[in-house]
């Protein structure tokens, strides 16, 4: 069956601006709702594509409130949060909600992003390394 | 076939266009490009016209041209695809699907024309085969029809399987509704048994010892079998008898033939696919089992002899392979990687199990060679075997291979994360499930100790393999080189697994390992791959049990820190960063233990390559900051290090001075006070020379500044304490620490300093406020000067004067970095408290001081915004204005009663305006503002009937109507529709904080009725000048009786959210629902 990927993408903020440009070309008829779909879906696929070869790598440490692992797609949220970077960056926050998602196609679900802080982060590869075992 | 001198003028003018566009071109020249872009615009329209159709078969049937066949190929399947087939009458349709079938039978078309043939042919499928519910569709059977033409026109079978192929990738890829798809499904799961039979047929024949008359027909055999394999048409047992045949086909060491390698390679992927896939009902049986036996056969090389009767370490080899087995193991790479990660738990519960395993007729062959004859080898010994061929695997050298290679060389490394994390979850290794009687652990079981030997030698060797990997290597290519980093980073992760099986013995290999180089002279790249090692792991290491660890006080001791080759970048930068990530763990090390590795760091500081020199800055200043208290005893050398800071490179002087700065931090604060002096003086100095200067020489002028603030903004941050704020509890001012801070300053001596501080901020602001490098600058030390009450430093400025100096640089020049400051400063204005309990209200002084840059600041964006496209050509201005208004709506509500009455409209019809920019962050920006304000106001107004209440009541009356219109327009297609979300928000703070009490007692009003913001509603949406939108009457009517009559927020917001589906003219459609994204 088709493969179908994750639409977490779609509420990055190149996800946005690709689904308002999609919306206004449909409205306005420039192009039809089926052929808005298969490039919103397109770009899921592109985006897990492309962020599957990213080797930037980001360590994370901060409170973890909660945990949940569904269809292979792992939540984790957290609170006061600090991300390094690979160039010693850090990057605090307050809490932030981690959606982390195997890399490839899916069952499509679309995770959208955390209500509160309007922040998605999906990551590659399985879940956790079991750290802290 | 018809020849060119037959056919009608316009197929001779179609086929002339297509050779013509097709033919290589003459030169490349932009006339030429352009005469061919032309040609091919022409074929387009061409083929959109419906006489298009009628040139689909002479095309085809055009002999001798590859490119007019495969345009009329491609011209079916562009119009099939493109859903023109509607324009064709029921028995057009058929006669359309029965010449395509005549033509896919001829023979001897080149690949490209029949692949894309066999493409129109799919297409013409999805639209010819679903019924429409009642009746059935006019293709059934369409798979076997076409099947059946191929054979009978005598197709070899390799075009078949390539049409099968296709056919299942099509209706895969196809996007039709629930009951098609399911009609579609059904076709092909009534091929099904064609399909296993035609790939049985061929792959029973390739696997016998005769010649192949077609070298083609298994690969497309195979690639059929891959095709169909996500569709899970094919029943699992039936897929499970083509095993056997095809591990058969798999690399035989003792007859290595092209022809074997051509279906070894085809059976490999194949397999590789069945392992990412396999059917669910397969157990380890179908195919872990005889492909962990064809691997303990084809590569016996590994284990010769007797190597299971050898000791454990001796059975795990860490050396590379000789390049005859590399070149083995490599062939094999991608089938090893994809077996080892779908087979790792059934390795990790093997190691040690005697079970012996049923040998398949494929695997029997060449079993002989292992000693273990007809009754079949132990799992456990397949395990062990598997084991020592991905160490094997993991340590091949892939310097003389292309890249793809390489790459799979490189992901064996996942296997052993894999493999770790697999031997984790072996039930009978929970020691916490397992406990005695008495509460106490279970002992270990042999078999437990037995695989817990076995896993340990692996990793032990597994270490040694990866030492060796990270080896630089001088000579290397620029493409190896730029991999290196990424790869060794991989390796490092790896580590990591092996630490967590290996534990301290990991250190103990490493740094004795390092030493033993150190002591035989070896060359620095292998001291360089075992610090890098060593470094790798830290993130495992526990915290507080590192610290007992006598390894690492070995490593960063004089037996190896005080002996590391001098003289290489690449070894010294290592170092330094080993350095760097350790940094924690000299805090649990009596003070003296920092010494060698401290010297090494200052020595590094002046280091002429500036790789090094940074990473010694970095080292640096995790070192300090780790272990302030231990240092601040030899406060005296760091004087050394400031007197010699002129040494320095000026990128890394800030960080330098953060160092000393935290050490100082850990001083008593009275006695921070001359070192803060000493640190800040000539940073001032400095900055004021540069000030001076900017007259003559402006752009040295300003970048010697920067670099100044940079300098102040590192000192202010190492003078932060390392300690979390919130840590505190008995007070917001930071305990006894705290107040000892507060009493340093009040000594005169930093008074002035941050005297001084400040007129040198105040100077820089207002000299150079239009430059965007200054205010970023500025913006780093106004965050790290300015602090909650509980984190004072000596440094630490009021936020107050420096509100003034923001006010007056936006005044001066207005940019978004001045309205974030000032966003910031506002805020620290009114900190949160520890407890919620304690919160007060901030001092008449600070409203004043808030309400004065609240006047000034709207006064400053007005004048930009409210100019012609002022809004659209600064989008950077509006977001931050209107995040610094929701700052002040926050904290300081009452401040915006203090604006004139004029400025308070011009900024409320800002806002109005803003609601309807295309430009996401302005918009969203504008309305979390206005919905903030709306909250805030009707919160406080009653308890502030002289201020909040009046300005409620203005609003409402004066703008009340036009918010709510801005906000319906923006519903109906104002705003872009991924902004909903945030309008739903201010629609809510809308109806519920302007209810019908509120409206009519702001509208003077005594009776009841006229609903409140609500009751806006109506007139908005049913006015003559509403925003256009795919809205009719009746959605409107809907939409505003559920508003009007629903008192249930969640409600009103379901209806809104319906009504911006139903107005961009979306109703029904899954893309209205499927594309909104989340504001």
């Amino acid at each position: 069956m088709p493969w179908t990927f994750y639409e977490s993408y779609r509420g990055s903020p190149l996800g946005i601006a690709l689904c308002d440009s999609v919306d206004d070309y449909v409205r306005s008829g420039e192009i039809t709702e089926e052929l808005g779909r298969i490039v919103l879906a397109e770009f899921d696929r592109a985006l897990a594509d492309a962020m599957a070869n990213i080797d930037a790598r980001a360590s994370v440490k901060g409170h973890l409130r909660t945990y949940r692992n569904c269809d292979d797609v792992w939540y984790f949220s957290l609170r006061d949060a600090t991300f390094k970077m690979d160039n010693k960056q850090t990057v605090s926050t307050s809490r932030v909600k981690i959606v982390a998602c195997k890399h490839g196609d899916a069952v499509a679900v679309d995770l959208g992003a955390d209500p509160e802080t309007g922040e998605v982060i999906p990551t590659k590869g399985p879940g956790s390394r079991g750290k802290g075992r | 076939m018809s020849s060119s001198s037959t056919v009608p003028p316009d197929v001779a003018q179609a086929i002339a266009l297509i050779q013509a566009a097709y033919a290589p071109p003459s030169s490349a020249t932009p006339a030429a490009i352009q005469a061919v872009q032309g040609l091919q615009v022409q074929l387009l329209t061409l083929q959109r016209t419906p006489a298009s159709w009628g040139l689909i078969l002479p095309l085809l049937a055009f002999p001798g041209d590859a490119n007019v066949q495969f345009f009329g190929a491609h011209t079916a399947h562009a119009k099939i695809a493109r859903g023109e087939l509607d324009s064709l009458t029921e028995e057009q349709q058929i006669g359309l699907r029965d010449a395509l079938l005549e033509a896919a039978g001829v023979t001897g078309r080149p690949r490209v024309v029949r692949r894309k043939l066999y493409a129109a042919l799919g297409a013409l499928a999805l639209r010819l085969t679903p019924g429409n519910g009642a009746s059935e569709g006019q293709w059934p059977g369409w798979v076997q029809g076409t099947v059946e033409v191929l054979v009978r026109a005598g197709e070899p079978s390799a075009h078949v399987h390539e049409f099968l192929a296709g056919a299942a990738e099509d209706v895969s890829g196809a996007n039709l509704l629930p009951q098609a798809k399911i009609e579609m499904i059904d076709s092909l799961r009534s091929a099904a048994q064609l399909v296993l039979q035609s790939i049985g047929t061929v792959l029973a024949a390739s696997s016998s010892t005769q010649a192949d008359p077609d070298p083609a027909a298994l690969p497309a055999a195979l690639a059929c079998l891959t095709a169909w394999l996500p569709a899970g048409i094919l029943p699992g047992q039936d897929i499970a008898r083509l095993v056997p045949p095809l591990i058969a086909l798999l690399p035989n060491p003792s007859s290595p033939t092209p022809t074997d390698k051509i279906k070894s390679e085809a059976a490999a992927i194949t397999l590789c696919e069945l392992l990412g896939r396999p059917p669910a009902a397969w157990g380890a049986r179908v195919l872990l089992e005889p492909l962990f036996v064809w691997t303990a056969r084809a590569f016996a090389f590994i284990s010769p002899g007797n190597s299971e009767d050898e000791s454990l370490d001796r059975r795990y080899s860490p050396h590379a392979p000789p390049p005859d087995a590399a070149r083995a193991l490599r062939s094999s790479s991608k089938l090893l990687v994809a077996l080892g990660e779908a087979g790792v738990e059934w390795v990790a519960g093997s190691i040690v199990d005697p079970t012996r395993v049923a040998l398949t007729d494929a695997s029997v062959a060449g079993t002989s060679q292992m000693g273990m004859e007809a009754q079949g080898p132990t799992r456990g010994f397949l395990a062990r075997h598997f084991l020592r061929v991905m160490l094997a695997l993991t340590a091949v050298d892939h310097d003389d291979e292309d890249e793809d290679e390489d790459e799979e060389g490189d992901s064996a490394l996942g296997f052993w994360y894999l493999l770790q994390e697999a031997l984790w979850e072996i039930p009978e290794g929970n020691e916490y499930e397992d406990d005695g009687e008495d509460g106490e652990p279970k002992a270990e079981s042999p078999a437990q100790k037995a695989r817990a030997a076995h896993s340990t030698a692996a990793y032990a060797a597994l270490v040694r393999v990866l030492r060796s990997k990270v080896v630089w290597r001088r000579g290397w290519g620029k493409e190896r080189v730029e991999k290196f980093p990424a790869f060794r980073r991989d390796v490092g992760d790896t580590l990591v697994n092996a630490y967590y099986v290996l534990r301290d013995d990991l250190l103990v290999f490493y740094v004795a390992d390092v030493q033993a180089r150190i002591d035989a002279g070896r060359g620095w790249e292998d001291v360089e791959a075992t610090l890098h090692c060593l470094r790798a792991v830290h993130e495992a290491l526990d915290p507080d049990s590192a610290g007992a660890t006598p390894a690492l006080s070995i490593l960063f001791g004089p037996q190896v820190f005080g002996r590391l080759p001098a003289g290489y970048a690449r070894v010294r930068r290592t170092a330094l960063g080993l350095v760097d990530t350790y940094s924690g763990y000299f805090a649990t090390q009596p003070p003296a233990a920092l010494g060698a590795a401290l010297r090494y760091v200052l020595g590094a500081l002046t280091d002429a390559e500036p790789g090094v020199c940074l990473q010694a800055a970095l080292a640096l200043r995790s070192l300090c900051d780790a272990n302030r208290r231990a240092l601040a005893a030899q406060i005296g050398a760091f004087a050394e290090v400031h007197a010699g800071i002129g040494g320095v490179p000026d990128s890394e002087k800030a960080k330098v001075l953060q160092s000393i700065a935290s050490v100082i931090q850990a001083l008593p604060p009275t006695e921070g006070i001359a070192p803060v002096e000493a640190l800040v003086g000539p940073v001032l100095q400095r900055l004021g020379e540069a000030l001076g200067a900017a007259g003559m020489h402006p752009e040295a002028a300003q970048q010697a500044a920067i670099l100044q603030l940079d300098m102040l903004t590192g000192i202010a941050k190492g003078l932060t304490r390392a300690t979390d704020v919130m840590a505190f509890d008995d007070d917001d001012g930071g305990g006894v620490e705290g107040a000892a801070v507060r009493v340093a300053r009040e000594d005169q001596r930093t008074v002035a300093i941050r005297e001084a501080l400040f007129q040198a901020i105040a100077r820089v602001a207002e000299l150079w406020s239009a430059d965007a490098e200054v205010g970023q600058a500025l913006s780093e030390l106004f965050r790290a000067i300015t602090a909650l009450p509980a984190d004072l430093t000596l440094l630490s400025v009021p936020a107050q004067p420096l509100l003034g100096v923001v006010c007056r640089a936006a005044g001066r020049r207005l940019t978004g970095v001045w309205l974030a400051l000032a966003t910031i400063l506002i805020a620290q204005l009114n900190p949160p408290p520890m407890i919620l309990a304690l919160q007060a209200a901030p001092s008449a002084e600070v409203e004043a001081c808030v309400q004065s840059a609240m006047g000034e600041i709207v006064g400053s964006v007005l004048g930009v915004l409210g100019a012609p496209g002022g809004m659209v050509e600064n989008p950077d201005i509006v977001q931050e204005f209107f995040a610094c208004l929701d700052r002040v709506a926050q904290d300081f509500t009452t401040a915006f009663c203090a604006l004139p009455d004029g400025a308070f409209d011009a900024l409320m019809q800002c806002a109005i305006s803003a609601l309807a920019l295309q430009e996401r962050y302005s918009l969203v920006a504008a309305c979390t503002f206005l919905g903030t304000f709306i909250h805030r106001v009707a919160l406080y107004a009653p308890i502030s009937s002289e201020q909040l209440k009046p300005l409620q009541a203005h609003m409402i009356r004066v703008h009340g109507r036009a918010i709510m219109r801005a906000l319906l327009c923006g519903f109906a297609g104002a705003a872009p529709r991924s902004v909903t979300s945030n309008l739903l928000e201010l629609l809510a703070a809308l109806v519920t904080r302007w209810d019908e009490n509120v409206v009519n007692e702001a509208e003077g009003r005594s009776a009841l009725g006229g609903g409140g913001a609500r009751g806006w509603v109506p007139s908005v949406v049913f006015a003559d000048d509403f925003y256009p939108s795919r809205a009719g009457r009746e959605a409107k009517e809907r939409f505003v009786k559920t508003v009007v009559s629903s008192r249930s927020v969640k409600k009103t917001k379901e209806a809104a959210n319906q009504f911006v589906i139903v107005a961009w003219g979306l109703e029904g459609s899954s893309f209205g629902y499927s594309s909104v994204s989340s504001g």
